[in-house]
């Protein structure tokens, strides 16, 4: 088990190196010079030069990835350019506000998905409505959901404020928005894994021992969905994470997300680098996270830990 | 057994592990042209393992194994011409054979993979449909359309469409209706005299193989417990594993000596068989018993052979 | 003795794939029936049809009484109580019948939990003894172990400890030894022979292998085509079958186990037809030896003699 584990932290140390060094080179692919987006107006020669040299610019490529490992081994993220703070306790800020509305949004997923999946599944009446729903959700693009909610329950009924912010009520919107966007993948890997279950010759067996419709869900069908649903939960908790753009923008939720893309905008490197890599670690760490639960829940995977 | 010309395949000293899991250890046998050699044993003794590296989907982890004289190696065009002169029938038809295939594409998938498709290959395939008691069957036609008899009958021609001179069989008739396995049995015996192929049939059922192999090999927890010619190893078996084969089973009714429990983990040290045989000493929890010979062509793993068992 | 399972004209079908013709049999307390047929005869159906638990879809007429108990005669919801309690049940793919991940324990314990409503540590408690019953080693400790822990034998035991918990009076097993080695299959069938004995509970038990017919039965039931060929006391239908297919069953067996070396296998010509491809009149008469043209007309009508049924036109051996 130890062994996995630190074979496990070896990996995501490795993949966050290749993130790192990834990114830094795709941002000299990017046309665009940082020292025009940070000197007012044009700047001439010198200045420009000064400028360069403060941020260690001028230095060669290798070298400057070389300074940033260095920093980033450290624990230390650099300074924004265009804001002149450390990029750590900018991500920081942020942080909190994104991980609760990454939270919330799976959680909104999983209350939405789960029941719809579990009825698809059951149910041959409710299936041609359900499948209609989960068609539709799927066509519509995240932004479309969250405008329409926003219209709906903001400015229509007025029951969530619209201004934007970082409070409960504020949340709820964004969240309903992500776990609408993502119902139909989890409504779909519900069903599926509850009809393979409901198919299974267990089933059969259980039914045959007299065992009651509701037991053999719960106890037979149910474990059998759980491991894909905290795989894809997992997946989508990590991603959201790395920041939700489109909800965030809509909302004016104050996430990673927001920051990131500014910090794309002016060319920001240190605050591009920086949010990549908080995205990446959180990745790393869920992925690693819901391994070691799907073998909690898989009994036949815990074999490989002996 | 003629000493001019080498078996046909033959397993030096094979052993076989996965990780600390020893699959095969030391096993050793050969099959000459024409003749037919039963591999009999329980699941997870190895027989399955034994196809594989006759096939050469798997390499030895130790020893070595033989084509007509020639140690097996491993290149990819070295395995593929071995591979050409093994033909290969499985236990489970459904499985085996692609659905979404004719039968014409089924049958002479090995000629294509093997460059052999020719102007009359279509042919062959007819004359091999018919040969296998096809004769009605269309090359167009798909597996959907036939039995499970029907379908072994298939897997056998696709066997033999490159004229091989062994014949890897791997219980072929034990997922078929009683009624039918006796005529697919019939079947692959009359091809494999026909064309005079070596042949090694795979199975548990000792009755059925009793009848038809010339030499057997009995493996358990991938050790050969006995081996020796079939007639004398299935009349007057010596090993108690091999007797309590013989004498299980359904039928029940030949002398069935108790054989305490499941096949648990399988000792480390000592012989195998040991937990659950109702023979076993001291010695044998300790130390393993090498092949020693009772008879003429004929050996067993075990200190205490049993000389006097008399099968009906 | 006290009759368990009493099946009267049973007729089951597919839309219009008609698996079952007019079966009647019967099973009594004490009795192991065994029912041999092959692929496509309808014997799961069979089984299936006396635990009410054919797929949705499937039309059956005739009667079917369980201990009394007229099934097709009661709500569903009536039923389900039934199983488990008077019937217990092992399905066909005896070792996909465990769920993988729960332990052996629990799903023996379930079966008190629902049925009996014990708490969950005397439903354990059970549950071990139910497993010991079954003569599995260390019951407490397996009782622990997930199904993947357990060799094929021990799955098995697990699932006849189960169908077994509530001490139903009938036992129905669907050929749950075909997947094991002959061996472990031998110890099944004397663990069979040894519960039933003891329990004196009716055992239907599905098979196509005579070799368990032989070690298991006492009364035996053919089945071909979704027809009722032949009944009658197994030593009798091992002895002198009368029918045409029974005799080259039994046939076919003992060829294996007496013929001689080198010998060709004695093998019936032809196979089983599937449910929507079969003959018309008796549907054995393709392959069978004795087929006059009546044979292909209309299914014979069944003769009884003492205690046996067989339904052909020109039956085997003296019916005296």
């Amino acid at each position: 088990m130890a062994r996995l584990i630190g074979i496990r932290i070896a990996q995501g140390l490795l993949t966050l190196l290749g993130l790192i060094v990834l990114t830094f080179l795709v941002q000299f692919v990017i046309p665009g010079d940082p020292v025009r987006m940070l000197a007012p107006r044009t700047p001439s020669a010198e200045v420009a030069q000064r400028i360069r040299a403060q941020l260690g610019l001028d230095r060669l490529w290798w070298e400057q990835l070389g300074r940033y490992l260095i920093r980033v081994a450290q624990g230390d993220l650099g300074e924004s350019y265009v804001r002149r703070q450390p990029v750590a306790r900018l991500i920081a800020g942020r942080l909190p506000a994104t991980a609760a509305l990454a939270l919330a949004g799976v959680v909104a997923e999983i209350l939405i998905g789960f029941p719809i999946g579990v009825a698809l599944a059951l149910s041959s009446r409710l299936r041609r409505w359900l499948s209609g729903l989960n068609l539709i959700l799927l066509s519509l693009p995240t932004f479309v959901i969250g405008l329409a909610l926003l219209l709906a329950l903001g400015f229509g009924a007025r029951l969530f404020p619209t201004t934007g912010g970082a409070g409960l009520r504020e949340l709820i919107l964004p969240a309903l928005t992500l776990g609408l966007a993502g119902t139909p993948w989890y409504a779909g890997v519900v069903r599926d894994r509850l009809e393979e279950s409901l198919g299974s010759a267990y089933v059969r067996m259980a039914v045959a021992k007299g065992l009651p419709n509701r037991w053999i869900l719960f106890r037979h069908c149910f474990p059998h969905v759980f491991p894909a649903l905290v795989t894809m939960a997992g997946m989508d908790l990590s991603a959201y994470l790395s920041g939700v753009v489109v909800v965030e923008t809509i909302f004016g939720w104050p996430g990673i997300g927001l920051l990131a893309v500014q910090g794309m905008q002016t060319l920001d490197r240190p605050l591009v680098m920086g949010t990549v890599l908080v995205g990446g670690a959180a990745v790393v760490l869920l992925n690693g996270i819901v391994d070691m639960l799907r073998m909690v829940l898989d009994p036949r995977t815990r074999e490989g830990l002996g | 057994m003629n000493g001019l010309e080498p078996p046909i395949l033959r397993f030096e000293r094979v052993s076989r592990r996965y990780g600390r899991f020893a699959a095969l250890e030391e096993v050793e046998f050969a099959v000459w042209k024409g003749r037919i050699l039963g591999l009999v044993g329980e699941s997870g003794s190895g027989k399955t393992t034994c196809i594989r590296l006759a096939l050469g989907l798997e390499r030895p982890s130790a020893g070595r194994l033989w084509f007509r004289g020639e140690p097996y190696r491993y290149r990819p065009q070295e395995l593929k011409a071995i591979r050409r002169r093994i033909g290969f029938v499985f236990q489970d038809p459904y499985d085996a054979l692609d659905p979404q295939m004719t039968l014409e594409e089924i049958v002479g998938e090995p000629l294509r993979a093997h460059g052999c498709w020719d102007a009359r290959a279509r042919e062959r395939i007819r004359q091999l449909l018919d040969r296998v008691g096809l004769p009605d069957a269309s090359l167009k036609s798909y597996p959907a359309h036939y039995s499970g008899g029907g379908l072994q009958r298939i897997a056998i021609a696709r066997a033999l469409v490159l004229d091989p001179e062994l014949l890897l069989c791997d219980e072929p008739t034990s997922n078929l209706d009683v009624s039918v396995q006796a005529q697919i049995i019939n079947l692959l015996l009359e091809l494999q005299r026909e064309r005079g192929l070596a042949m090694v049939f795979v199975t548990h059922d000792l009755p059925l193989i009793r009848r038809i192999a010339d030499d057997l090999v009995v493996l358990y927890a991938g050790r050969v417990m006995e081996r020796g010619p079939a007639e004398a190893v299935a009349s007057r078996p010596t090993h108690p594993y091999t007797i309590a084969l013989l004498g299980a089973g359904p039928e029940g009714k030949r002398p069935n000596p108790r054989v305490g429990g499941e096949a648990g983990p399988v000792p480390v040290a000592g012989c195998p068989f040991a937990p659950r045989c109702w023979k076993a000493q001291p010695r044998c929890g300790v130390e393993r018993p090498p092949l020693l010979p009772v008879g003429p062509g004929w050996e067993a793993a075990c200190f205490f052979p049993e000389t006097q068992t008399q099968m009906q | 003795m006290r009759t368990i399972v009493r099946v009267q004209d049973l007729t089951v079908a597919y839309r219009h794939l008609r698996v079952l013709k007019d079966i009647s049999l019967e099973v009594k307390a004490g009795e192991i029936l065994a029912l041999v047929g092959e692929t496509g005869s309808g014997k799961t159906t069979l089984a299936m049809a006396i635990a009410r638990l054919l797929p949705p879809g499937a039309t059956v007429r005739g009667r079917i009484e369980v201990n009394g108990h007229d099934l097709y005669a009661m709500p569903a919801a009536a039923v389900r109580p039934l199983r488990g309690r008077l019937i217990g049940l092992v399905p066909q793919e005896a070792m996909a019948a465990l769920n993988p991940v729960l332990p052996v324990g629990a799903q023996v314990a379930e079966v008190f939990q629902t049925h009996l409503g014990f708490s969950a540590s005397e439903a354990w408690a059970r549950a071990v003894e139910a497993l010991a019953r079954v003569q599995i080693p260390h019951p407490e400790r397996v009782a622990r172990l997930y199904p993947h822990q357990l060799s094929g034998g021990m799955r098995q035991r697990a699932i006849l400890a189960m169908a077994l918990a509530l001490h139903p009076p009938l036992l129905i097993a669907d050929e749950p030894t075909t997947a094991l080695d002959r061996l472990t299959q031998g110890e099944i069938l004397a663990l069979v022979r040894q519960l039933q004995a003891e329990s004196g509970m009716a055992v239907l038990w599905i098979t196509h292998d005579m070799g368990v017919v032989a070690a298991l039965a006492h009364r035996v039931a053919v089945l071909y085509a979704g027809r009722l060929v032949e009944l009658g006391p197994c030593s009798k239908i091992l002895s002198a079958p009368a029918h045409p297919y029974t005799e080259a069953l039994v046939r076919t067996y003992r060829d294996l186990i007496a013929g001689g070396r080198g010998e060709p296998f004695y093998a019936i010509p032809g196979h089983p037809p599937s449910p929507g491809q079969r003959p018309s009149g008796c549907p054995f008469h393709p392959r069978c030896p004795y087929r006059q043209d009546r044979c292909r007309e209309r299914f014979p009508e069944p003769l009884r003699w003492g205690e046996r049924m067989v339904a052909c036109y020109f039956p085997r051996g003296d019916l005296g």
